[in-house]
Parts: C-alpha cells; sequence; structure tokens
C-alpha cells in the first residue's frame, strides 16, 4: 500500500528544524556566550593570582576585538578587564539575551524579528559614543556598558535563529530520520 | 563561480586588508568593526544580486565564508607587514598614547622595549600565535557580521513555504499517492480504433447489410 499524501515529504529544500538540533543550537550559542565573557573577566583574575602567562595570552586575545583602554575598563582584582566597559557590557547583554531567548520566542524560530528593533537598539550605543566623542556629555562606564548590553541582548535575537537555520542548511535533516518514523517504516505502520 | 563565493570573497579580502594595515587596523578595536562589516558586505552583495529573499542562516553561512577569506588574507598579509613595519607603527602609536595617558603609554613602551629585544626565533611564534588567534576571532565575528547584515540589509519577506521550521511544505508532485506503476515499463498507447468494415454487428456485418436483409 501507498503511503498518503499527508506523508509527502519535500524534496526541495533543507528540511525543517527538530526540536532537539534547535535546542542543541542555542545550547551551543548560550555556552559559547558565557565562555566569552567568562574568558574576558579570567584575564584580571589570572594576573591577580600569578598567572602571568593566562593572562598574558587573554589579553592579547582580547587585544584584536578591543582597545582595552584601562581608563575606559571596568576593574576586576585589581586589574582592568581583558575589555571595555562597551564590550563587557555589549558581550554581557548578549550572553543574558542569549539564555533568556528561550522565553521571549520559540527556539525552532529560523527568522529574526523586525530589523527596526536592532537599529533601535543600535540608537543608544551610537548617541552615547557620539556624545562622547563630540565632547557634548561625558560618557561613563555605566552608560557605555547599559547601551552595550541593550545592543547585545537584541543581537541575540537575531543570531539564534541565524545559527539555528544555519544548522539547518549545513547539516540537513537525512530521510533515514524520516524512515525511523513508525507511520513510514513498516507496512503496518503505514495502515495505522 | 558559487553565486555566494564572489560576495564572500569581495566582503573577506576588504576585511583581511583592512585589518592587515597598520593604523586602519585600529578601527578593529572599536569591537571588531572591519571584520563585522566585511561579514556585512558580503551579505549586502549577495542580497542585491539574490533574486529571493535571503534567510539569516544563508547570511550566517556567507559571513562563515567571508570570515575563512579574511583570515588568510589577514595571515598571509599581516604577518609579514607585522615583521616589516610593526617596530615603525609603535613607534607612532606610542607617541599617539604619551598625548593621551601617559602612565598607560609607559607600561606599553616597556611592553614593546621587551618584544623588541627578543630574537626573531622568539618573536616569530608569538606573532603566529596571535595571529592564529586573530583568524579564529575574524572567523566568529564575520559570522556574526553576515547574520546581523541579513537583518539590517534584507527587506522583503520571505514567503511561507520558504521552509523554514513554520513554513508550509511545496505541495507533492502530481501523481504521489497514486496506485504502483512497474518501472521502466514501456509507455502504455491506447488500442487501434476497430476497422470501418466491422463496426457493426457480431458477425460482421454492417447497419446497411442488415437493414437489406
Amino acid at each position: 500500500m501507498r503511503a498518503g499524501i499527508e506523508h509527502y515529504v519535500p524534496q526541495s529544500g533543507p528540511g525543517g528544524v527538530t526540536r532537539a538540533r534547535a535546542w542543541m543550537v542555542w545550547s551551543a550559542c548560550a555556552f559559547g556566550a558565557c565562555v566569552w565573557l567568562g574568558l574576558s573577566a579570567c584575564a584580571p583574575w589570572a594576573r591577580a593570582h600569578g598567572h602571568e602567562a593566562l593572562a598574558t595570552t587573554l589579553y592579547q586575545m582580547f587585544g584584536v576585538v578591543c582597545h582595552q583602554l584601562p581608563a575606559r575598563s571596568f576593574y576586576l582584582a585589581g586589574a582592568p578587564l581583558a575589555v571595555c566597559a562597551r564590550c563587557f557590557g555589549l558581550y554581557a547583554g548578549f550572553a543574558l539575551g542569549v539564555l533568556g531567548y528561550p522565553l521571549v520566542r520559540p527556539v525552532r524560530q529560523t527568522h529574526g524579528p523586525a530589523r527596526r528593533w536592532l537599529v533601535l537598539a543600535l540608537l543608544p550605543t551610537c548617541v552615547d559614543f557620539a556624545l562622547g566623542v563630540t565632547g557634548l556629555w561625558a560618557n561613563t562606564h555605566t552608560s557605555r556598558a547599559l547601551t552595550g548590553a541593550l545592543f547585545g541582548a537584541v543581537a541575540a535575537c537575531y543570531v539564534v535563529p541565524g545559527l539555528v537555520d544555519l544548522s539547518r542548511r549545513m547539516w540537513p535533516r537525512r530521510m533515514n530520520e524520516y524512515a525511523r518514523r513508525p507511520s513510514l517504516s513498516t507496512s503496518e505502520g503505514i495502515a495505522e | 563561480m558559487n553565486n555566494k563565493l564572489r560576495p564572500a570573497l569581495i566582503g573577506g579580502v576588504t576585511l583581511g586588508l583592512l585589518s592587515a594595515i597598520p593604523f586602519v587596523s585600529a578601527v578593529n578595536m572599536c569591537c571588531c568593526a572591519w571584520i563585522l562589516m566585511g561579514g556585512a558586505l558580503a551579505s549586502y552583495l549577495y542580497i542585491k544580486q539574490s533574486p529571493t529573499p535571503v534567510s539569516s542562516g544563508e547570511g550566517a553561512q556567507l559571513g562563515l565564508l567571508t570570515g575563512v577569506v579574511g583570515a588568510i588574507v589577514l595571515l598571509v598579509v599581516g604577518i609579514p607587514l607585522g615583521l616589516l613595519v610593526g617596530d615603525a607603527t609603535s613607534v607612532i602609536v606610542l607617541k599617539f598614547l604619551d598625548s593621551f595617558n601617559p602612565q598607560v603609554a609607559e607600561q606599553v613602551r616597556q611592553q614593546v622595549e621587551a618584544a623588541q629585544h627578543m630574537p626573531l626565533s622568539q618573536r616569530l611564534p608569538q606573532i603566529i600565535g596571535s595571529s592564529v588567534l586573530s583568524a579564529i576571532v575574524t572567523v566568529i565575528f564575520a559570522t556574526l557580521g553576515g547574520l546581523l547584515g541579513v537583518a539590517l540589509f534584507e527587506k522583503r519577506k520571505a514567503e511561507p513555504g520558504a521552509g523554514g521550521a513554520m513554513g508550509v511544505p511545496p505541495p507533492p508532485p502530481t501523481g504521489f499517492g497514486a496506485p504502483p506503476t512497474t518501472p521502466f515499463a514501456p509507455p502504455v498507447q491506447p488500442p487501434p480504433p476497430p476497422p470501418q468494415s466491422h463496426a457493426g454487428d457480431v458477425d460482421g456485418s454492417t447497419s446497411a447489410e442488415q437493414e437489406e436483409r
């Protein structure tokens, strides 16, 4: 007996995202974001506890992405963090955004929110930066970190669905995943 | 050429060169601006040439490709440039830092002097190590740039049947669910029409003959 029309599986696209895979991508993203944030805070701790080689490596690594000016950085254990206050806020906001993402949107979603939210979230950072550069207002560690955190948290809502979609495209569901379904694997299942 | 490769090459070479050239690369200190822009540039170029809406996953894929190309360019161009003009660059950076923050300048000067007194055999692994770290960071941030680029530049909305998790799948092909046919069977031809002379009765006589009877 042939399968019914309701069992048709489209062959043209990469297929949908399983719940397990979406959660796996989210977990990897959350782990990566937390590790990245932790490493930036780990550098001064390592220096304070005499692990100079580790501290130097971390400072060097984050030196690629940040100016690391001590005057613009938060301090921990008497040493500046490996990134400036704005970058730290950005990474902290991103980590929080990724962790809180399942509460806001379904993890299996492969499309981000409307782009106006991204532009709106970027606005405070730009205003804070522009006011500081022009000298109209002396921005503080808190203002830099908070505006960065807002953008980081909103950016997470675009990054997570993008990575879920990326996983769908790079590792499409194999046909044997469908074959494992009881309703398709045997003729008895089809009869059901 | 793959339609994703061209934008990725343009974005990757742009970000690699801008990140390798001394002073120009300083923009990267602002949250990897060149790298993010390289990924976003690739997304923008791809969106411009694509007839269908580009998804965020495609943007991430593009960003990843751009990051790999950029990292290769950064390694190939950045290491020789660092060895050639690194010392001259650090002198100018120190002058700039002196006017900005003398305390920080002093710390940096000590680090630079320690590095300059190091023999090349010790310096080279350090340069290669930091370049490899830069390459990894480049790939990660370019992927994010590609992703955010799609979010910023893609104005078209994806069709509901585009294949997302919530998307409606395309319709099945015609004949799906029909009774099975023998594979490789010759096409079934309609039976030939019966000859005109035998079109009438069972015994072969036509209707005119029957009337005559």
